[in-house]
Order: C-alpha cells, then structure tokens, then sequence
C-alpha cells in the first residue's frame, strides 16, 4: 500500500500463533486485484474458495507458497489475515479484510461487488453492512 | 484555451514510453516490487485497497470537450465505466490493470494529459481558483502564475526527493476558492498602489495529523522573483524538512519547529542569493505564459438577458438552481454555471462515462469547449451565455447534475475512504451519502444556508475535514467505525481549522449527530449568519451540551 498507514499485516501476522484461522492474500501483478490462496495452489478473487490454515506450519507454508508466487511475478504485497468459518463460509475478521473481501459498499452496479452478486456470494450495501459487522463483532467477542 | 507547450508533449510521450518499458520489465520480474513501485508512483500509478488506482493530472481542473471525452474513453474502456474527480481537482481511476496502464497514458498522452506530478515526494500538480480568468471579483488570471509554477517545477531535478509531497496553490480573489492557505505554499495574486502585480506568498500549510494554516512569509514578491522565491522556500525545506519520520516531513512542521520568523529568514536569505540569477522571470515569458489563457473571443452581449430573466420567473425551480449555482462573470452577458457531482444519495465527485461524454457535448455547444473541475468536487461550465443558461440547465437536469447545492450542506467534499483507500480506517462515502438523504430537502438546505461539510476516512485529511465547518473524520475503534466531529473550519481567505466538539460517534449516530449541530446552529444564529460565523461567536460550548447532553 502507498502512503503512511500503518500496514495491517503485523498485527494479524501475530496472530496464527494463538490457532485462529488465516488465509493467505495478496494482488495479482497484471491488475492488481485482490486475490487470496486457494486451495489448489491457484489465486482465487474469492475469499470464499480461500486455503483455511489452522496452525502455525499450516501458515507457514502459505507463506512460503506466497513467496514462491511472488518470486514468479504472479503477486505482490502477500500477508496472512484471521477469518471465521462461521455459518459455514470463509469471511474476514478485520472491517478492512471485509472490505477487501467484498469490494466497495458502493456502486452495486459497478465493481467487484456486481461481480459477487452474479455469482451468488455475499454482498452487503452500506446499511446492510452495519448490521452484519455488528453481527460479526458480536460473535468475536464472545469467541 | 490553455493547451501544453511544444515542450511538454515531447517529455509527456518519452516518460509514457519509459514507463512502458518499466511495466514490462516489472512483469517479466526483471525489477522487483520494491524497485517498481516509485517508478510507478512518478507516472500517478497508486496500489490501492482493491487494485490499482491511476490518478491524473488536470492542470488548474481545466478540462477541454475532446479531453473530458477522453477520461470518459478511459473509464470506458480500460476501467468500470466511471472516474471519481478529486479535491485536488484531479480525476481518479479505481479499477486499471497494470497491463494497460501504457495504453491509457498513451491515450492520455494524445490529448495533452498525463498522471505525473499526481503522486511521490515531488511538488505535485499545482492547484488554483476553478473560476480564474472568468470571476468578476478577481485581479487577474491566476492560472498564469499556477502555469510558471508547474512548469519550474516539473521534474525539477533539485526537487524531485523532497522529504515529503509538496503542494502549492494559487488565487488572484480576494474570495479564496483554492484553500490557498491549506497547502505547503499559497500564493495570493496582489495589485500595489503603483498597480503593479506581486505575491503574498505563505508557507507551511496543511491538513493531515497536523493542520496548520499556513503564515505569510511575504507580503508583496515582485512578480519577476515568483520562481525564485518559491526555489529559496523548497531549498530551505528540502535541506531541513525532516526524513527521519514520515509523519513530521512536511514543510508545516518545519516551519513550526523554526518559527516563522526564523524560517523566513532562512527563505530570504536564500532568495537574496538567487533571485538575480536564471530563476528572474523575464517580462516576455509571462507575456508568453500568459497568451496560453488569452480571454475566448466573447460575443458583445448587453449585461442583461430577458430569454434569462423570463425563464427565472416562469420556472422556480431553475431560479432555485440559478441563485446557488451561478457566479458572475466579468464579461457582460456571461454567466459561470456550476453543475453538482453531488446529487441526493450520489457518491461525491464520482462521474460516469456516460455523463462524461454529454458533460463534453453540453461544454461544447454552451461553455467554449470548457469545462473546469473544483476542488469541491463538481465541475463548472467557464463560458455560459446567459440566454443558454436556462437551456444548459434543462440539460443538467436530464443528466443528474443539477442539484442546486452549491456550497450548501449537501455539497460534501468526501474522500474515498475505506471503500477504495488503502489508508484509509472508516468509510466515508457513504456517511456522504445518508448526510446526502437527511438533508434532501431543499427548502432546508437553503434555509440552513452557506455550511461546508467535510468527510475524511482517516487522519490523512484528504477530505479536508479540518477545513469543514462541520467536519467528520472517520476512525477505526476496535474494528468498528467511528467519527470524530470537528467545528469551525474553515478554508476561505480567513481560514480556520475545525475545533474537535468531543468524544466520537458510532457509525449509526454520526448522522443524527450532524442534525443536533444544525439544530443548535439554527437556535442559536443571529440574523442570516452563516454557520461559521455564529460558531466564531458561540463557540464549542452550545453545541456541545446538545449533543452529549444525553451522556
């Protein structure tokens, strides 16, 4: 990322030493959309069809699967985020992660989110949103 | 109207054909993340949330027909059919892929456009006053002077690693449009008593984690030593500005840490050096300079216009529109039309490539050819004759950018926030856009008066909330949105930055918020006070007691 936030990466890094689940994510090079470690050892958009790792050597070799792809001119700016499986679907923890997830809470018309609704996975409008990362945050503060 | 200079075509297709050649190698891994990414950067090329982002650059926001044409091309073609324009009087794309960033710079190139001075530790694109050259209050044309600016500074070598961007803007009205004391320098256009041109030159301005407004180093620079004294300020900063943290980089903190007087000391001492040296302005340069913007050639019309004046009493709702979005002109029978990228609900200062096209139609068969962009966000039609006026706004209205709410509470400056900025810790547009709905009524709206809303997503500012009169930032608390109110800003000719009101609010109460700040702004005005002068009059203290009165 460009500028002078703080990178969200460390914090989550730090994680997947205390057994949360993580995923791999990163952008593909040619158009620098987001895309995350899928289960095949390919790069999916969808955080849904994201490699779930549950250990720290589980992470490490997502880590280790990223490098290679960066290595490859594939990716860049590859980190680890936590995830919930709850309901069944992989979902971001971090509003940040959500929104990367999901694409803009914006332009239904236009963006990655379109792309989500004609495929049928998640997409939450801006009031929609609200409701459902209260919904989320209930559920981390009791897990 | 304003067209590059031989020059600038020439540089403008070598550095597109550079970075060609760099967008290639990088994809063949022949250079590495951390080598491309300020190659990039020098050609506007940002890595964003969810992709890329290309900002480009618009010189003063001026914009020709074939130009807009262009940008509506490009969203068109290469991004998802819409551009977001900036407060810095840029357009932004969200969706390019890096592939075809050589194509679409080449694009740009055949019209005279480019991305670079949009992005890195360079002095960025010069900004100035959206109604310079046609405003009935201003001395002269701003942009001649923004124009010597951008070209002294364009790959200047010596400035080209700064400690930190660097942002310069230029007015010529005593009704400061370009927040001109809100950037590192702002430059006032004066006339002395001889009637000769001069600067009041300011340094030190800012937003960010830091707001500062910037303090006059010099009230009156000979209009030959313009380049000269803006060298002696960059030298200063580019030898003491501070690389060790990236947070206190900017020229603000220097000049805070020096003094003002002490920093002006440093800045005349060193134009004492320089100012009788190549950097002197020669009389026929700003005469050439200033042939770039000679006047259009205006038809000689009478003051007034009854096809005008009959259209504003057969139809309300135009006369609605025209008393808020249409400014004098200085030429008689011309008007200054400013069409809203703020419509009820809309995202602010986004465009479709649809609308692009016909904002390029209606620039051509009303307005010269000419469009301009503002730094709030909306686009002003430079060159309307009064007998089109009414016809012009028919077409607004068709379009979706005939919302009469020129500097009004629903003309919210907004950054992109968490919806598209890698930096950003809360959203913003859509605040925006439920401020947006509240505060639909027009009736209200007007009722309420002249009030500047600002919305950043995070503490870069690049929503200028410091300088709202209510200004909103936005915070990440514990993974959940925040926004942290400002009151007072205020970024005209007497500027002012924003007073925190207290503790932050939820994400679900920002909005009822706001209306208890109107509410008490309402109660407590006197006469047609506008809202930033009951503030400077009540201060923090009402507002406060309203809104954490339930606490």
């Amino acid at each position: 990322m460009d500028g002078t936030a703080k990178k969200p990466a460390a914090a989550e890094a730090a994680s997947a030493a205390k057994g949360t689940l993580q995923v791999m994510t990163a952008y593909r090079l040619q158009d620098g959309h987001v895309v995350y470690l899928a289960d095949d050892g390919t790069w999916t958009e969808w955080i849904e069809e994201a490699r779930l790792a549950s250990t720290k050597e589980a992470a490490d070799a997502l880590t280790a699967a990223a490098k290679a792809a960066s290595d490859a001119n594939q990716i860049f700016e590859t980190y680890l985020i936590d995830v919930t499986t709850s309901g069944g679907r992989t979902w971001p923890v971090t509003m940040r992660e959500v929104m990367r997830a999901q694409g803009p809470t914006i332009h239904p018309q236009f963006g990655k989110q379109a792309e989500r609704e004609t495929r049928g996975l998640i997409v939450t409008s801006h009031a929609v949103a609200k409701k459902t990362e209260r919904g989320e945050r209930r559920e981390n503060r009791e897990g | 109207m304003y067209r590059y200079d031989e020059f600038d075509q020439v540089l403008v297709k070598e550095r597109v054909e550079q970075f060609r050649g760099q967008v290639e190698r990088r994809l063949k891994g022949e250079l590495t993340t951390d080598e491309f990414r300020p190659l990039r950067l020098m050609n506007g090329l940002y890595a964003q949330l969810h992709a890329y982002m290309l900002r480009v650059a618009i010189p003063y926001g001026t914009l020709s027909a074939r130009q807009m044409r262009m940008l509506a091309h490009i969203a068109r073609k290469y991004d998802r059919g819409y551009g977001h324009f900036t407060t810095r009087q840029n357009i932004q794309y969200n969706w390019p892929r890096l592939v075809d960033v050589p194509d679409i710079l080449a694009d740009l190139a055949s019209v005279e456009m480019h991305a670079i001075q949009t992005s890195g530790n360079c002095i960025r694109n010069v900004t100035s006053d959206q109604y310079a050259g046609v405003s009935a209050d201003e001395i002269v044309d701003s942009r001649v002077y923004a124009e010597i600016l951008r070209q002294w500074s364009t790959f200047h070598p010596e400035f080209s690693f700064l400690p930190r961007k660097f942002k310069i803007a230029v007015t010529a009205s005593a009704n400061d449009r370009a927040a001109v004391r809100f950037h590192d320098i702002g430059v006032i256009v004066h006339r002395n008593d001889k009637g000769e041109t001069g600067f009041e030159i300011m340094a030190g301005g800012g937003m960010g984690r830091t707001p500062a407004v910037a303090p006059t180093l010099n009230k009156f620079v000979p209009e030959t030593d313009l380049p000269a004294y803006c060298e002696a300020i960059l030298r200063v900063y580019n030898m003491l500005g501070r690389r060790d943290n990236l947070f206190k980089a900017r020229i603000k903190i220097l000049v805070m840490s020096t003094g003002v007087e002490a920093f002006t000391k440093m800045v005349e001492d060193e134009f004492a050096h320089i100012k009788d040296t190549a950097l002197r302005l020669p009389e026929d340069e700003i005469e050439r300079i200033r042939a770039y913007f000679a006047p259009p050639r205006y038809e000689d019309l009478s003051a007034e216009s009854k096809i005008l004046d009959g259209c504003l009493l057969k139809d309300s709702a135009f006369a609605d529109w025209n008393a808020v979005n249409a400014a004098a002109h200085k030429q008689p029978g011309y008007v200054i039309a400013t069409s809203s990228l703020k419509p009820t609900g809309g995202v602010p200062g986004d465009c479709t490539a649809e609308q692009m096209d016909s904002i390029a139609d209606l620039a051509e068969k009303y307005s010269l050819g000419e469009v301009r962009v503002t730094h709030e966000q909306n686009l002003v039609f430079p060159y309307v004759k009064k007998d089109d006026l009414y016809a012009l706004w028919r077409a607004f209205v068709r379009l979706g950018i005939a919302t009469p709410n020129l500097d009004l509470i629903t003309d919210i400056i907004s950054c992109p926030g968490l919806d598209y900025c890698g930096l950003a810790t809360a959203r913003s547009i859509p605040v925006a856009q439920q401020l947006s709905e509240r505060f639909a009524d027009l009736k209200r709206q007007r009722d309420i008066g002249e009030l500047r809303l600002n919305i950043s997503g995070c503490i870069n500012a690049c929503g200028h909330h410091h300088a709202g009169n209510i200004g909103i930032l936005g915070v990440d608390k514990q993974n959940q949105e925040f926004y942290q109110v400002t009151l007072g800003g205020h970024d005209g000719a007497d500027a002012s930055i924003g007073d925190i009101v207290g503790p932050s609010f939820p994400a679900d109460k920002i909005i009822d918020a706001v209306e208890t700040i109107v509410d008490v702004y309402i109660a407590q005005r006197q006469g047609k006070e506008r809202f930033i002068d009951t503030y400077r009059r009540v201060g923090l203290k009402p507002f406060k007691e309203k809104l954490y009165a339930a606490h």
